[in-house]
């Protein structure tokens, strides 16, 4: 048994795990070399200490701080029961609750923005081709022809008598002048 | 269980103690509703847990903070207990956990001194002549020993206190740890040489 078989066997011949052939080369190890013998002495005496060590117990107020926190704890869940009483007299769990609501307002929510759909402040859709932004352009002329076809109407800019739509399509548009497009895309 | 309700420990640990009662059946009564039988796992653990807690962090005041939340933890979760392991392995657990969770925020607070570790009643001056040398050893030794003990690294410190101090097996360390006995093992063994290495020199320096 060399030396660093040895330090790794101390604790097992302290705690009496090794077997009979172990405990042989370990022993014999042990006559031969000081230094592995200044080390297992070493560490039986600080095992023995270890078991010597004062005993000890917990202060005598520790049962009462305890208890109070027990106390508390179940005020705590009495409290939470009260809150969730109402709940659970609509034959609802908490949760299941919670959940039913949030699904109530995204249904809701859902709904709402289908059926505004074909709203004159929203593009309906697949009639939109593209829009670059939303602001609104005063103009004092109308630079676009008239035109019955949806994407003009669209082109057209915040006309008061426009019924179909008041957001302008700016890039896709012909005839819209270059500096119109810069000058509303950019933000 | 109300403030007026709650039963005096003392007499009522030793009638559970007269009936000698098994952790483990203590702890089904518990969880069937005998707030008693809880008392009697607080009478019979606080003090072990204390042991265990304060060789873990050398101070007196986190230790039993540890041990009472231990304790709140069996009260409030006493149905995660379940009877395939030791009750004892359970706590034991639940103690290591708690212990590991508070070290990592003191780590973020000021060290304390040695002074402050609360060894109340021990000497830190030249020791009295009129002392038996055994005294004297025992008390240096329990000194040194908790300051050897805190230079350990964390898994180390935890294997060598439930073996040599808690006194309890290999297998069982090995479940409250959760890794292999060959692990315990070799943690234990590491923890012992690297004591007897600190301590050996501390004993070098004082006789100098």
């Amino acid at each position: 048994m060399n030396c660093y078989k040895f330090r790794d066997s101390i604790s097992l011949h302290i705690d009496k795990e090794l077997s009979i052939k172990d405990i042989n080369r370990f022993n014999h190890h042990l006559e031969t070399c000081s230094s592995c013998r200044v080390m297992f002495q070493g560490t039986l005496d600080v095992v023995s200490s270890m078991k010597k060590l004062p005993s000890l117990t917990v202060s005598t107020d520790f049962g009462n701080r305890l208890q109070n926190r027990i106390i508390r704890e179940q005020s705590r869940k009495e409290t939470n029961k009260r809150r969730i009483a109402p709940v659970e007299s609509l034959g609802l769990k908490p949760r299941y609750a919670v959940a039913s609501v949030a699904a109530l307002v995204a249904i809701l929510f859902i709904s709402v923005s289908f059926f505004t759909g074909g709203n004159d402040n929203f593009p309906a859709i697949g009639d939109t081709p593209s829009l670059l932004t939303r602001e609104v352009i005063p103009q004092e002329e109308d630079p676009f022809p008239q035109s019955h076809s949806p994407a003009s109407s669209l082109a057209a800019g915040s006309r008061a008598d426009s019924s179909s739509n008041q957001l302008p399509i700016i890039a896709t548009h012909p005839q819209i002048p270059e500096n119109q497009i810069r000058q509303v895309s950019g933000k | 269980m109300t403030e007026s309700s709650f039963p005096s420990s003392t007499k009522l640990s030793k009638e559970m103690s007269d009936k000698l009662y098994s952790d483990e059946e203590l702890i089904s009564r518990f969880q069937g509703g005998d707030e008693y039988s809880y008392i009697e796992l607080v009478n019979r653990y606080q003090d072990r847990l204390i042991n265990f807690t304060f060789r873990f962090f050398g101070d007196r005041e986190d230790a039993e903070d540890v041990v009472q939340d231990t304790l709140m933890k069996l009260y409030t979760h006493k149905h995660y207990y379940r009877n395939i392991a030791k009750f004892s392995t359970w706590i034991y657990t639940i103690a290591s956990n708690l212990a590991k969770t508070e070290l990592r925020k003191r780590k973020r607070r000021p060290q304390k001194l040695i002074s402050q570790m609360g060894l109340e009643g021990q000497n830190w001056d030249v020791p009295d002549e009129d002392r038996t040398n055994e005294e004297i050893e025992v008390q240096f030794n329990e000194t040194q020993i908790q300051r050897a003990m805190m230079t350990l690294p964390l898994h180390f410190r935890t294997a060598v206190i439930l073996r040599d101090i808690q006194e309890l097996s290999y297998e069982e360390i090995s479940n409250i740890l959760n890794v292999p006995l060959g692990t315990v093992k070799s943690r234990i063994n590491r923890a012992r040489l690297q004591l007897q290495e600190e301590l050996r020199h501390v004993n070098e320096t004082r006789r100098t």
